[in-house]
C-alpha cells in the first residue's frame, strides 16, 4: 500500500512540472506589459519600472524566470502581486473561503445524490425513478449561469431570505446560495451514475441468492446492492472535486466571493504568471491527493482491487 | 462540465458493442418520438433566429432611446427594454447566433478532431499512441477552464471563431480518450482482420471498417454535450473573456443583468431562451443515446 502512493505521487511530479511550465508559458506567452498596463495612463519613471521588473524577474529570460518562480515557491516564499499583496496573506484569507464553499456543495450534493439515486435505482421506473430522471436532465441542460441567477433573484431579491451575494453575512448564509448552485449541478451527474449502477447490482446472482435467504428487502438494499454498487460513484468524487475549482471561477464571479477562484481570475487579467502558476499548482496537487485517497478507498471498498 | 462528462462516459461505454443500426432506421426511431420532434422544431426556430434574425424582428436592436432605459414591456416592445432604452426583444432574438455558432460548430469541430485523434491512437500503438495520449494527459491535468481563460484573455479582439478555436484546442482529450477505448474494442473483430489480411491501406480501414463502427459512443457524447457549449460560451462572455460590447449575445447580457438586480426581466428572457435551447439539444443527444442503445434494441 505505502508502496503505491509512493510511486503514484512520483509520477505525479513529472506532470505537476509539465502542467505549472505549461501555465506558466501560457501566461508568459500573453500580449502586454503588466506593469505598464498596472499604471494606466500615468507616465511611469524608467528607473522604477526597471527596479519592479527586477523585483519580480521580468527582466529575466522565460526559462529563468519559471526556475526562479519555483525556487521561491519551494522555499515557502509566495512574495507579493504586482499591486503589492502579501500572496501568502491573501492565500490565508481566500483558502478557507474556497474550501467552505467546496466543503458544503460536496455534503448537500452527496446527500441529495446517494438518497435519491439509491432510491430511483431499487424502484426502477417507478415515480421517483421518473422524477430524478427528469429533474436531472433539466438540471443538467440548464447553465449554471442561468440557475444561480434564478436563486439569487428568488431566494435573494425577492424573499430576503438569503443574501445576493458577497461574503458579509458570514459562514453559512453567505455560502447557501452558491453552494446549492453548485450542488444541484453536481448531484445530477453522481445521482444518474449511481442509479445505472444500482440497476445493474439489482439484477445480479448475489441479489437473488441474499432474497433467497430471506432477508428482508432494506437489508438486501443497503448491505449487498449499495456496497456493491457505490465503487463506480467513488470514482467520480476524484473528478468531481477537480471540476469545484473550474466552477469555484464562475460561482465566486457570480456571488462576488472572495476565493481562490476569484483570485487566479483577477491573476490572469493582470498577467500574473507566479499566482496563475502557483493556485494551478495548488489545484493540481489537490486533484493528485484527492484521486490518490479515492483509490486507496476503492481498495478499502473493494477486496478485488487491493493494490500489493 | 466534469460530472455531465463522467456520466455521458459511463453510459456511452456501454454503446461499444454496437449492433450497426442504418441511418434510416435510426432516423425513423427518432421521428417516432414526439418529445425528439418537438426539439428538433425548437432547434430549427433557433437556427432561423441565428441565421435570419429580421425573421423574429423588425426593430434594430442596435437603435435605442435612453428615456426608456430599463422600461416595462409596452406595445411593439413586449420584452421590454435594456439598460441603453434599446428593444429588449430585438436583442435577445440577435443574442442567438453566437450561441448557435459556439455549440454547432464547436461540437462538430470537437468531433472531428476527437474522432480522428482517437482513431489514430487507437489504431496505431507506439509512437503515435503515445504522443497523442500524452498531450491529452498534460491537457487533461490543467486545472479545467484555466487554460481557456488565459488563453482567450491574451487574444485582443475576440471573435466567435476565436472562443470557439480555444475551446476545441483544450477540449478534445475527452472525446478522443472515449474513441480509442472504442476503437480498442473494434480493432481487432474479424471485418478488421479481414481487410487487414487483402491487404487494404490501414486510412481506408480505419475510414470505412473502424470508424463506423466505433463512432457511436463519441456521437452519443458530443450530442449531449452540445448543451454545455452553449452555457460555457455564455458563462465565458459573463466573465469578460468571451464575446466583446459591440456584438450582442446572452452572455453579455446575463453580464449587464448582474448590476441591475431590480430589473428581473433583463436576465429571465434571456435565461428562458438559454434554457430552451440547451434543453432541446439534451433531449435530443438523449433520444439519440436510446436510439443507438444496444440494450433496447433487443
Amino acid at each position: 500500500m505505502i508502496r503505491f502512493v509512493v510511486r503514484r505521487i512520483l509520477a505525479a511530479v513529472p506532470i505537476g512540472l509539465v502542467v505549472t511550465l505549461g501555465v506558466f508559458a501560457l501566461v508568459f506567452a500573453m500580449p502586454g506589459d503588466p506593469l505598464r498596463e498596472l499604471a494606466g495612463d500615468k507616465p511611469i519613471p524608467a528607473s522604477v519600472l526597471a527596479a519592479k521588473r527586477a523585483q519580480f524577474h521580468l527582466d529575466r529570460p522565460f526559462l529563468v524566470q519559471y526556475g526562479l518562480y519555483m525556487k521561491d515557491m519551494a522555499a515557502g516564499q509566495f512574495g507579493s502581486t504586482f499591486d503589492g499583496q502579501d500572496i501568502g496573506e491573501q492565500l490565508k484569507l481566500r483558502v478557507p473561503v474556497t474550501l467552505r464553499l467546496a466543503l458544503l456543495a460536496n455534503a448537500f450534493q452527496w446527500i441529495i445524490a446517494l438518497l435519491f439515486g439509491t432510491y430511483a435505482g431499487f424502484k426502477r421506473n417507478g415515480a421517483a425513478d421518473r422524477l430524478l430522471m427528469a429533474s436531472t436532465l433539466f438540471v443538467l441542460a440548464v447553465p449554471l449561469l442561468v440557475l444561480a441567477f434564478t436563486a439569487q433573484y428568488v431566494l435573494g431579491v425577492q424573499l430576503k431570505v438569503l443574501p445576493v451575494s458577497g461574503a458579509g453575512a458570514g459562514f453559512p448564509q453567505s455560502y447557501l446560495l452558491p453552494a446549492m448552485a453548485l450542488a444541484v449541478v453536481g448531484f445530477a451527474g453522481i445521482a444518474r451514475v449511481l442509479r445505472t449502477s444500482i440497476v445493474e447490482s439489482v439484477n445480479s446472482d448475489f441479489v437473488k441468492t441474499a432474497r433467497a435467504k430471506g432477508l428482508g428487502e432494506q437489508r438486501v438494499l443497503w448491505r449487498h446492492i449499495v456496497p456493491n454498487a457505490i465503487l463506480p460513484v467513488v470514482t467520480i468524487a476524484g473528478y468531481d472535486f477537480a471540476g469545484i475549482f473550474a466552477g469555484a471561477v464562475l460561482t465566486e464571479s457570480i456571488f462576488n466571493l472572495p476565493g481562490l477562484g476569484q483570485f487566479l481570475f483577477q491573476a490572469i487579467r493582470l498577467k500574473e504568471g507566479g499566482v496563475v502558476v502557483l493556485l494551478s499548482m495548488l489545484a493540481f496537487v489537490t486533484f493528485v491527493l484527492i484521486n490518490l485517497a479515492v483509490d486507496v478507498l476503492y481498495g478499502v471498498l473493494d477486496p478485488r482491487v487491493r493494490h500489493g | 462540465m466534469a460530472e455531465l462528462g463522467v456520466a455521458v462516459a459511463a453510459d456511452a461505454l456501454d454503446l461499444a458493442e454496437l449492433r450497426t443500426l442504418s441511418n434510416r432506421e435510426l432516423l425513423w426511431k427518432l421521428l417516432r418520438k414526439p418529445q425528439f420532434v418537438v426539439c428538433s422544431l425548437a432547434l430549427l426556430g433557433f437556427f432561423a433566429m441565428a441565421a435570419v434574425p429580421t425573421l423574429f424582428t423588425s426593430v434594430d436592436p442596435r437603435s435605442c432611446d435612453l428615456a426608456q432605459s430599463r422600461g416595462a414591456s409596452t406595445a411593439g416592445h413586449p420584452f421590454g427594454f435594456d439598460v441603453q432604452g434599446c428593444d429588449y426583444f430585438a436583442n435577445v432574438i440577435y443574442g442567438a447566433r453566437p450561441s448557435v455558432l459556439v455549440s454547432v460548430v464547436g461540437s462538430a469541430g470537437a468531433f472531428l478532431l476527437a474522432a480522428v485523434l482517437g482513431l489514430l491512437a487507437g489504431y496505431f500503438p507506439g509512437i503515435v499512441d503515445s504522443l497523442i495520449s500524452r498531450t491529452a494527459d498534460v491537457l487533461f491535468s490543467l486545472p479545467p477552464l484555466v487554460a481557456v481563460i488565459v488563453l482567450l484573455n491574451s487574444v485582443q479582439d475576440r471573435s466567435i471563431w476565436v472562443i470557439v478555436g480555444v475551446l476545441l484546442m483544450i477540449g478534445w482529450p475527452a472525446g478522443m480518450r472515449l474513441m480509442r477505448s472504442s476503437v480498442f474494442s473494434v480493432r481487432n473483430r474479424e471485418f478488421v482482420q479481414a481487410a487487414r489480411s487483402v491487404g487494404v491501406p490501414p486510412l481506408r480501414i480505419l475510414r470505412k471498417h473502424v470508424f463506423p463502427n466505433a463512432m457511436a459512443p463519441l456521437l452519443a457524447q458530443t450530442t449531449l454535450g452540445v448543451g454545455g457549449l452553449v452555457g460555457l460560451e455564455a458563462a465565458l462572455t459573463f466573465l469578460g473573456v468571451g464575446l466583446q460590447p459591440p456584438s450582442i449575445s446572452w452572455g453579455s447580457q446575463f453580464g449587464v443583468a448582474a448590476s441591475y438586480r431590480d430589473t428581473p426581466h433583463l436576465f429571465i428572457w434571456p435565461s428562458l431562451f438559454i434554457s430552451t435551447m440547451t434543453i432541446s439539444f439534451m433531449i435530443i443527444g438523449d433520444s439519440i443515446r436510446d436510439a443507438l442503445d444496444p440494450k433496447l434494441l433487443r
